[in-house]
């Protein structure tokens, strides 16, 4: 005869050796991307800093619940906006790297930032009853995009988030249902 | 199953307590062997606690757990099919007689009856042929010594229809 609480302290092990199994896919995913970004000859440090920082994130985040592993995926689409313009920005226009705050890269950036910050909202908007789900998201896509966005220098980071936070805010309540 | 999908670690529990007994008698009629029942049953929930977190919320989630209990019993039956080995202990023959019946023993004893008088009509250099002596022609067989049995046997075929009137 088994023991029922044996069983479920072994069925319980399953489930976590599972769940880790299934949050560590998502190295598939970033894995490629960090060698994309690794491979520019500028700012190397800061990316690989970045990318693991952002390895470790989602895999807690996809490990912890579904609100994680929601969370992940619209962040790391979103992200992945801002970091493929930063990619090209940085090949188009080095100059980027030293532009003020109030360059032509900073205003691009502010613009990708923003358009990341409305598929976060729309994403969002669709997945409603997970609670955080924007916030976590927020935080995933400004890892992704700084993978790219941080060799372009602190201005066009910083634009970059500015713009992923009015993006979202702004789309969020332009699609609100009327009170 | 869902808040266990979703990542609610305290829900393991109520659903041990609850899929356990469904999928124990479940295995069981699926293999008609509680011992190995238990084992199988074991082992599709701890698969179902593996892949749970994979589990896809459009689906039934019983439907899906029942989809891994079946696949689980299939692999199991055809593992036993495979593996047919019993252990007969004191009963095991000492040779394929000692399982026949009685009809068939005395059917075989009559068979080697026939054949050991055929064989007294065959000469002694056929018998040999056919490798019925203890002193077996050393070495491959070649292509006269074939020739050689293959005549022997013909004629102990035409001795034992001479003899019995059939082949």
């Amino acid at each position: 005869m088994v023991n029922l609480e044996t069983l479920t302290t072994r069925s319980l092990r399953h489930y976590e050796l599972g769940r880790l199994r299934m949050a560590a896919r998502v190295a598939l995913v970033l894995a490629p991307l960090a060698a994309i970004c690794l491979l520019e000859p500028v700012g190397r440090e800061g990316c690989a800093c970045c990318a693991a920082l952002l390895l470790a994130a989602c895999i807690w985040l996809r490990f912890r619940s579904r609100v994680g592993v929601e969370s992940v995926s619209t962040g790391l689409l979103a992200g992945g906006i801002p970091l493929a313009a930063a990619l090209m920005l940085t090949r188009i226009d080095p100059g980027c790297a030293t532009a003020g705050p109030l360059s032509t890269c900073s205003a691009l950036s502010l613009l990708i930032g923003a358009t990341a910050g409305a598929v976060v909202a729309l994403r969002e908007r669709s997945r409603a009853p997970l609670s955080g789900h924007g916030l976590l998201a927020v935080g995933v896509a400004l890892l992704t995009a700084s993978l790219g966005c941080l060799r372009l220098g602190v201005a066009s980071t910083a634009g970059m988030t500015l713009g992923l936070i009015i993006g979202r805010a702004s789309m969020r309540s332009a699609t609100a249902p009327p009170r | 199953m869902l808040r266990l999908a979703d990542g609610d670690r305290s829900a393991i529990s109520p659903l041990v307590e609850q899929l356990w007994p469904v999928l124990l008698s479940y295995a069981e009629r699926g293999l008609r062997d509680a011992q190995a029942a238990e084992d199988v049953a074991q082992e599709v929930l701890f698969r179902i606690s593996s892949r749970i977190s994979e589990l896809d919320r459009t689906r039934d989630p019983l439907s899906w757990a029942f989809g891994i209990a079946t696949f689980e019993l299939m692999s199991q039956r055809k593992r036993r099919k495979r593996r047919r080995e019993t252990f007969l202990g004191d009963a095991l023959p000492s040779a394929p007689e000692a399982v026949e019946s009685g009809e068939d023993a005395v059917i075989h004893a009559e068979l080697h009856a026939a054949l050991a008088d055929a064989l007294g009509h065959l000469s002694a250099q056929d018998v040999e042929q056919l490798g019925l002596r203890d002193a077996a022609p050393a070495g491959p067989a070649t292509p006269a010594m074939r020739k050689r049995r293959q005549r022997a046997l013909d004629r102990l075929r035409t001795i034992w229809r001479n003899l019995y009137g059939q082949s």
